[in-house]
């Protein structure tokens, strides 16, 4: 099954084009804006960022702000641990994304479109460059679009190393030079976004939909995946599988088929003990969960989220309280500093897990982890503490005995994340 | 090396001021810039990007020092980054950590004694199917044993 990856083989043009591609856009030029937004309305495609929000909604939200210019962002900060979808789209289908954006400023009425590039990412960053440039000659961007009257061209802006940046919020700070530090919402992007102006940010694997919506049209399209949550999905597959990687599966297949069905399952010997299943933010599922569908409704369903669709796989031969703790560290060291529930309290949360894991913990410390977490949870301005809290009070919950057995001495098993 | 100019920076920033309406969008850009020429942000190099943007000092540097990929101590000539998120941890990353200190003297935000490496940790490279990853200037190597790294940054002169 192959839909956002039909034409990765390669990255160019020309292969784009022997694939059918740009075939979308001239299709989209041929509808009126608004028509296109009603046809992305109509397919039900979700966010594919984390927070699953409706994007045709989004985009007649800033349609409906008069004020202009408007801006068009591509997040391709993919920073969340576990993540390599858009990394693969963006090397090795380029003119996907361009060609999803290209379509997305003719509903938009865009002049200006960003790439916000993770500064990590040097090999897309070269793959984006090119394909911009061949889009260019081609008539693809740039003036008059395809005789449509459309103008519109796309700068790829490179971040500088910031988890926090792929926030919307705080991306459109980086984006206008300053620290990535979140804003407070509403305003919404969609009406107060790039210097002020309406922005529609999309994430890459959103924006690399939008141009399978329109060749196959919505019907069709939404016939992939679940009823309430359609289409493709990329998951990123990682962690103690035989066969870790990219798979590009209808919405909704369940996690038990991603693991066995096309990760070759676990080690020979090795029995599961957790699986992460969007994301480091996103909270543990036991073994008993693996029959769940991995989409938005099904996974809140099951206490946990999609988030980016990346998948963790652990093994029984990892500590979950050192787990946590190497997830803690990060949510630490990125934090932005703007709440103090957040920069404080995963701090405290991190040398909490340290002791324990150390084997210098005290029963109390449990409590301690819980009333810690809960006061993070829903008392900052974006959702980086919350992923921290709700993430751990959903391990000491699951496996909690795990935890408690730390409080009584060293970690019963050898390292704290072994392999 | 030549120091980049406040002048030849507005000039290789020029072909992207179009996109952007207020000149601080061009901060991130320049800041990256001007450390491909300086191999780190100084004093020097800091005042250039300022001068050229009309920016501040400390706006920038306030910038600039909210970004990991910024260095602001000369580096050493080649750039380690080793993943450190939970699905390189899972894969061993912690042991190839440990190898760093212990055979290279490299620990991280520090530059190995001969001044030949800079280790950083990074917050994954987006290549966690290859875990565990490394990049080496620039480049991304995985999944890594240890000897095979070992091999590759002792090939680093």
């Amino acid at each position: 099954m192959s839909w956002l990856l039909r034409a990765a083989a390669e990255p160019t043009l020309s292969y784009y084009q022997s694939q059918g591609g740009y075939e979308a856009l001239k299709k989209a030029l041929r509808m009126s804006p608004q028509e296109v937004v009603e046809e992305v309305k109509r397919s039900g495609l979700r966010g594919r960022g984390g927070a699953g929000f409706p994007t045709g909604m989004k985009w007649a939200f800033a349609k409906a702000d008069p004020k202009e210019p408007r801006y068009l962002v591509a997040n391709a900060d993919e920073g969340e641990p576990g993540t390599f979808k858009d990394r693969f789209l963006m090397e090795r289908t380029p003119h996907l994304l361009l060609e999803g954006m290209v379509i997305a400023a003719w509903a938009l009425a865009a002049r200006q479109g960003f790439i916000y590039l993770r500064g990590e990412y040097t090999a897309p960053y070269r793959a984006l460059q090119r394909a911009l440039q061949e889009a260019r000659q081609a008539g693809f961007l740039g003036r008059d679009i395809l005789g449509s009257g459309l103008d519109f061209d796309i700068l790829v802006h490179r971040g500088a190393g910031a988890y926090i940046c792929g926030e919307e919020t705080a991306l459109l700070e980086s984006l206008e030079g300053r620290r990535g530090q979140p804003r407070i919402k509403p305003p919404f992007p969609v009406n107060q976004g790039l210097w002020g102006q309406p922005t529609v940010v999309n994430n890459v694997e959103t924006l690399a939909n939008v141009p399978l919506i329109l060749q196959m049209g919505a019907e069709a399209w939404s016939r992939i995946g679940s009823r309430d949550c359609p289409g493709p999905k990329l998951y990123s597959v990682s962690g103690q599988v035989l066969r870790p990687g990219l798979y590009e599966l209808p919405m909704g297949s369940t996690l038990r088929e991603l693991i066995y069905g096309h990760a070759g399952g676990l080690r020979p010997g090795r029995a599961l003990k957790a699986v992460i299943p969007g994301g480091i933010s996103s909270p543990a599922l036991t073994p008993q969960q693996l029959d769940v569908p991995m989409d938005f409704p099904s996974l809140q369903r099951a206490g946990s989220m999609l988030g980016s669709g990346a998948v963790m796989v652990l093994d029984d031969t990892v500590c979950m309280v050192g787990a946590c703790l190497v997830a803690m560290e990060f949510f630490e060291r990125q934090s932005c500093g703007k709440c103090t529930p957040c920069r404080e309290g995963t701090g405290w949360l991190r040398a909490v897990l340290q002791r324990l894991e150390e084997g210098r913990g005290s029963a109390d410390d449990l409590e301690l982890l819980s009333d810690v977490a809960r006061n993070i949870a829903g008392k900052s301005f974006c959702p980086l503490g919350d992923g921290a809290a709700v993430m751990l009070l959903r391990a000491l919950e699951r496996f909690g005995e795990e935890f408690q057995k730390h409080t009584r001495g060293r970690c019963p098993l050898k390292d704290r994340v072994a392999s | 090396m030549r120091p980049l100019s406040p002048q030849a920076l507005r000039e290789a920033l020029r072909g992207l001021g179009q996109a952007y309406p207020r000149r601080q969008a061009l901060l991130l850009e320049a800041l990256h810039l001007a450390q491909a020429q300086w191999g780190w942000l100084g004093p020097q190099a800091l005042e250039a990007v300022a001068q050229a943007l009309g920016l501040p000092r400390a706006e920038v540097k306030g910038v600039a020092t909210f970004y990991d990929l910024f260095e602001f101590k000369p580096p050493g000539r080649h750039m380690v980054q080793l993943c450190s998120s939970l699905s390189c941890m899972l894969q061993g990353a912690g042991a190839l950590q440990e190898a760093l200190r212990e055979r290279l003297r490299l620990s991280p935000g520090h530059s190995s004694p001969d001044g030949r490496l800079s280790l950083k940790l990074t917050e994954g490279l987006g290549a966690c199917d290859r875990a565990p990853v490394m990049m080496l200037d620039g480049e991304l190597y995985g999944p890594l044993a240890e000897e095979e790294m070992m091999r590759l940054l002792e090939a680093c002169r």
